[in-house]
């Protein structure tokens, strides 16, 4: 077990160095990870401070590291960023090749102050903490310079990375500051270019994602977090109207002889491993058992939410970058898993998603009435243009997004009774605020509190809901309180139609249990979380099949690990992770946000919100229901609200 | 919206929301050192000499990019802000060439200026300078980027007033620079050599060529005037010593111009104290002109008019004047033509 020397992480000075090993506190309660890529971490210094675990070290010879990789990243605006980290830099390099002298190890503090105050952004506001607190504790260090016999450097392997709160809060990390600093100076399709090295889905996510992202976004402690969401649809639509195709340039040189790639599915994360792989020369071609390419951005996220065009936009480009989309072609019954490995291609990637319902354990549900449908099968029927037989009423059972997805396709579609049924109390839905209230405001009528306990028929088709009424009890493992039925409290919902919106569950009927891909008591996937190789040689998975009902972002984030290690794997046989990769799970294991830190900044600046429109126009039809930003005035405002909170790594091993 | 209360220097103040410190503090009359800061451009918060002391905020503020909130409470000169501001310009002097004596900017530096109220007199950390090449190939103006701050009004001028997108930041870090694209010089670039970059570096990384080792700001009287090129009416201000035009500037007060100016009226002056000027009449004696008096000239004019309007009628001539020339010449001219019957009359500015 690693344990910590010297750290100032965070604000608090943990001095151990007069402790005996054992006495000395774990590594783990900095909550910091104690290998890099297989290897023992001797140092980390940071925006927050330092961390050393290694008592052989030297402190100096690490922040000359530290401020040539400042020097690296400084955007070279301000003054005393640019000039100061360089100052420093050049004393540190000085003072470590015995050419420097007192009177200048003394100006380092001074230095290192002014930037930490006077910066623009927080890399050079945040980037001197580590050296002041190292003129503080290892003042020894910087003398040993001074001596006759000076330190030897010592021979250490050394990873930078630049991160920010909001950019390692993103699934796929995606660099948020860098497109938002590209809005703020006019450069939209620069910005947008940036969102495509993770993904060609900007305009998607622009409307969908649920933005992690913003829950990180510093601003937050002084007024509220960036749009973060909304400026990206506001690139990719502005990009759009003026019909430019922006991507970033190609990904690392193509391989001599192109090797073949399957991608199983054409959702979020087979599009986006498609995409990337195709951009570093390979050739690939997805199968979708659909007629239509997308997953549930096609047939299951309504397209007032969507509108397809967006989407087709984005497909397109993946198109054209060489990727063939076979659509109606089912992997299990018109091709198997083996002809592709046999027919030549060198790597498979499985994204097909959850495609079936789960079971509530609802009496009446297996009977096969008329007007009862799972919510996935009625939001692809919908989206596929073959609506079931409509009635006037419908229950639909649930409170994620899923539910709400339903509840207002319904209304959309003209039924007049709409209700949504969930167990506990409207604070703990877990859909999104966003999505619960525009349900309230279209007219869904929520049913708290209840639960169904039979399905009602007549004839073999639908005529009401039995629910209880649920009680709140104990908290449970997710810390919600456990809902228990209130005996004798049953009624009835008399409803025409009941759609169940509680869990989806995968068809993996096309996998062998010879294959050696390994499926989860959960029913997923099992894949390296770090890699998504699965157990059988040459075959990766992503996505909700992997990771269960999960997100659109999150679904990109497993599926650039997957580009990457396949391409690895193609290159050499290994699947291995690239060494940014490895910083980045460093950090997400750290945490970069971090709310006690307040960042420099004046709040007060109102966050700009989206348009939408009025809910009769709303209930018309699919039109789209938020427009995003009216402007690029609007975009502007809100771009300029962010503080650049660029912080920098290194970890020493 | 209703009015943001604060206090800046223990003084209250009342403003528009939206306002920034800098702005707030400039209706006191709080005079706040800025580089990088130009009411026309976007904030861009680059060089932070306006940093301020906000009470509650955790590192100090650019007074030139944070809007006012109510209640704040504002320190422009404490402290804290002085040894920022000190730090900030040797931060600047550690690889700024100490040129001065020989400087065109002397005397109207920003730098100085600043160096000289915070009393800093040099930088005490010697750092690596830049060594980069001149450029002074073009007629009008020379950019020695050693000079440079980096504060980038000059790239927002260009690119947001004029349009013309010739310069931009290349590189990161210390090697920073502000060049026109793959550091060419200016001459191949977008640049129309308006000279907005010229009239506002604050230092003297851009200096008009014509000007150079001819006076200094404070030998210099500026005379307002209108550009006489074009139609357009630019206010301008001639600098003149000993009798002689060394320059101009536009007026930014103008309410035509603003502060703007093309290169003609920016840089076209070097005429007035040409030596291929005409200052006496010529008339032409065999194929050559000759100096003649001016009644001797005027006489052989008006004969020749009468002559020639007697044996073609008035509208065989035509009247082309200089727009160089006063309101009150030009008006007396055209009555003139008109007088002698016709209403071909024009001007050109070239003329
Ligand atoms: C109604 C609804 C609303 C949602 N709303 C949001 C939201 O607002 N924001 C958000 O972030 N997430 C949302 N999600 C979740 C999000 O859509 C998923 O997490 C994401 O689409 C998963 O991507 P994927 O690529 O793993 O799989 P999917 O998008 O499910 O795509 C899998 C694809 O594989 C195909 N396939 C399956 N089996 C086979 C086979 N054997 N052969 C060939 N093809 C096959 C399927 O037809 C499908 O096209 C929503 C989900 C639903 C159902
Ligand atoms: S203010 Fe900007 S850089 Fe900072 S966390 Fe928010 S979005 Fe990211
Ligand atoms: S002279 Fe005008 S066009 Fe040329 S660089 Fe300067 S601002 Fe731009
Ligand atoms: S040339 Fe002058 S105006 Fe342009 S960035 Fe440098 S100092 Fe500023
Ligand atoms: S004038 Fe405010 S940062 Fe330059």
């Amino acid at each position: 077990m690693a344990k910590v020397l010297f750290s100032s992480w965070n604000g608090t000075i943990i001095d151990e160095r007069n402790k005996d090993h054992a006495a000395r506190i774990d590594l783990e309660e900095l909550h910091l990870p104690d290998q890099i890529g297989g290897t023992d971490l001797k140092v980390f210094v940071g925006w927050s401070g330092l961390v050393v675990v290694d008592p052989e070290i030297n402190v100096v010879e690490i922040l000359e590291n530290y401020f040539r990789a400042v020097q690296r990243e400084s955007c070279g605006r301000c003054i005393p960023c640019r000039v100061g980290s360089k100052l420093i830099a050049d004393r540190l390099a000085r003072i470590t090749a015995g050419r420097s002298n007192r009177a200048e190890i003394d100006s380092l503090a001074w230095i290192g102050r002014v930037m930490k105050e006077s910066s623009l952004c927080e890399l050079g506001q945040s980037s001197p903490l580590p050296l002041l607190h190292a003129l503080e504790y290892f003042q020894d260090h910087f003398t040993a310079y001074l001596e006759k016999e000076r330190p030897v450097a010592g021979d250490y392997d050394y990873r930078s990375i630049l991160t920010a709160p909001c950019r390692n809060g993103c699934p796929a990390h995606i660099d948020i500051p860098s497109y938002i600093r590209c809005i703020k100076e006019g450069f939209f399709e620069e910005s947008l270019a940036i969102i495509r090295e993770k993904t060609p889905l900007a305009g998607v996510l622009g409307r969908v994602c649920v933005h992690p992202c913003e829950a990180n976004c510093n601003r937050q402690t002084v007024d509220a977090p960036l749009s973060i969401r909304v400026l990206k649809r506001f690139v990719a639509d502005y990009a759009d109207h003026n019909g430019a195709r922006v991507l970033p340039g190609a990904a690392g040189a193509p391989q001599a002889e192109a090797a073949r790639v399957a991608v199983v599915g054409s959702g979020p994360a087979g599009l986006t491993v498609a995409y990337q792989l195709a951009r570093r020369g390979y050739k690939v071609t997805i199968f979708e058992a659909l007629p239509v390419a997308g997953g549930m951005l096609a047939v299951g996220i309504p397209s007032y939410r969507l509108p397809r065009d967006i989407l087709n936009g984005e497909i397109e480009l993946v198109k054209d970058l060489g990727v063939e989309i076979k659509l109606n072609t089912r992997i299990g019954t018109d091709l198997t898993l083996e002809q592709l490995q046999r027919e030549g291609y060198q790597a498979v990637f499985i994204a097909t998603g959850l495609h079936k319902s789960g079971r509530m354990g609802v009496e009446g549900e297996d009977a096969g009435y008329q007007g009862f449908m799972p919510g996935v099968e009625y939001l692809r029927r919908i989206n596929l243009g073959e609506p079931p037989e409509l009635g006037r009423s419908v229950a639909v059972i649930g409170g994620g997004n899923v539910a709400m997805d339903c509840a207002r396709s319904s209304l959309r579609l003209g039924i007049k009774d709409v209700y949504l049924i969930y167990r506990r109390s409207r604070t703990e839905m877990p859909a999104n605020e966003e999505e619960i209230v525009a349900a309230e405001e279209e007219g869904v009528q929520f049913v708290l509190q209840s639960n169904p306990t039979r399905i009602l028929a007549e004839g073999g088709r639908v005529t009401g809901v039995e629910c209880i009424r649920m009680a709140l009890g104990e908290p449970d493992s997710s810390g919600r309180r456990r809902p228990v039925p209130v005996e004798g409290s049953e009624f009835i919902l008399d409803v025409d139609m009941v759609v169940p919106a509680t869990g989806q569950v995968a068809d993996f009927s096309f996998i062998s249990p010879e294959s050696g891909i390994e499926l989860s008591r959960r029913g997923t996937i099992v894949a390296d979380p770090k890699t998504m190789a699965t157990g059988a040689p040459g075959i990766f998975a992503g996505g909700d099949a992997v990771l269960g009902a999960r997100t659109v972002i999150e679904a990109i984030a497993s599926a650039n690990k997957a580009a990457q290690a396949i391409d690895a794997y193609l290159r050499t046989g290994k699947a291995a992770l690239p060494p940014e990769r490895e910083m980045e799970q460093f950090l997400e294991q750290a945490g970069v946000y971090n709310p006690a830190v307040l960042p420099v900044l004046v709040g007060g600046r109102e966050r700009q919100e989206e348009e939408s429109l009025p809910v009769a126009a709303r209930l018309r039809g699919f039109n789209e229901a938020e427009l995003g930003f009216k402007g690029p005035p609007e975009a502007l405002r809100e771009a300029d609200r962010c503080a650049c909170c660029l912080r920098l790594g290194l970890a020493v091993f | 919206m209703s009015a943001v209360k604060l206090t800046i220097d223990g003084m209250p103040v009342e403003v528009a929301p939206g306002t920034t410190i800098l702005e707030a503090a400039r209706k006191l009359e709080i005079d706040i050192p800025t580089f990088c800061h130009d009411p026309e451009l976007t904030r861009n918060g680059a060089c932070r000499m306006c940093v301020v002391e906000v009470e509650k905020a955790r590192a100090l503020v650019a007074s030139c990019c944070t809007p006012v909130a109510p209640d704040m409470v504002v320190h422009t000169d404490s402290e804290r802000v002085r040894t920022a501001r000190q730090t900030i310009l040797r931060l600047i002097l550690a690889n700024h060439p100490l040129e001065c004596i020989t400087c065109e900017k002397t005397g109207d530096c920003r730098l100085q200026d600043y160096c000289y109220r915070y009393g800093v007199s040099e930088s005490g950390f010697q750092g690596e300078t830049k060594d980069l090449p001149l450029d002074d190939t073009n007629p009008f103006f020379i950019r020695d980027m050693n000079k440079c701050i980096l504060c980038g009004i000059c790239v927002g001028k260009c690119q947001e007033i004029n349009g013309a997108g010739a310069i931009d930041f290349t590189r990161r870090g210390f090697v920073t620079n502000v060049s026109p694209p793959f550091g060419d010089p200016i001459e191949n670039s977008s640049c129309v050599f308006c000279g907005m970059c010229v009239d506002v570096c604050p230092v003297g990384a851009l200096v008009p060529k014509a000007g150079v080792g001819k006076g200094r700001p404070w030998e210099i009287e500026k005379v307002k005037t209108i550009c006489p090129y074009c139609g357009t009416g630019c206010s301008v201000y001639l600098h003149v010593k000993d009798g002689k035009i060394i320059g101009a500037s536009p007026d930014a007060e103008s309410p035509v111009n603003r502060g703007h100016l093309c290169a003609k009226g920016r840089f076209g002056w070097d005429f007035v104290h040409s030596e291929e000027r005409l200052t006496r009449p010529l008339i032409r004696r065999n194929g050559v002109f000759v100096e003649a008096g001016w009644d001797e000239a005027l006489d052989l004019v008006a004969s020749r008019l009468k002559e020639s309007i007697a044996r073609y009628g008035p509208d065989a001539f035509m009247g082309l004047s200089s727009a160089k020339t006063s309101n009150e010449d030009n008006y007396l001219f055209q009555k003139l033509v008109r007088h002698l019957g016709t209403n071909n009359v024009d001007h050109c500015a070239r003329l």
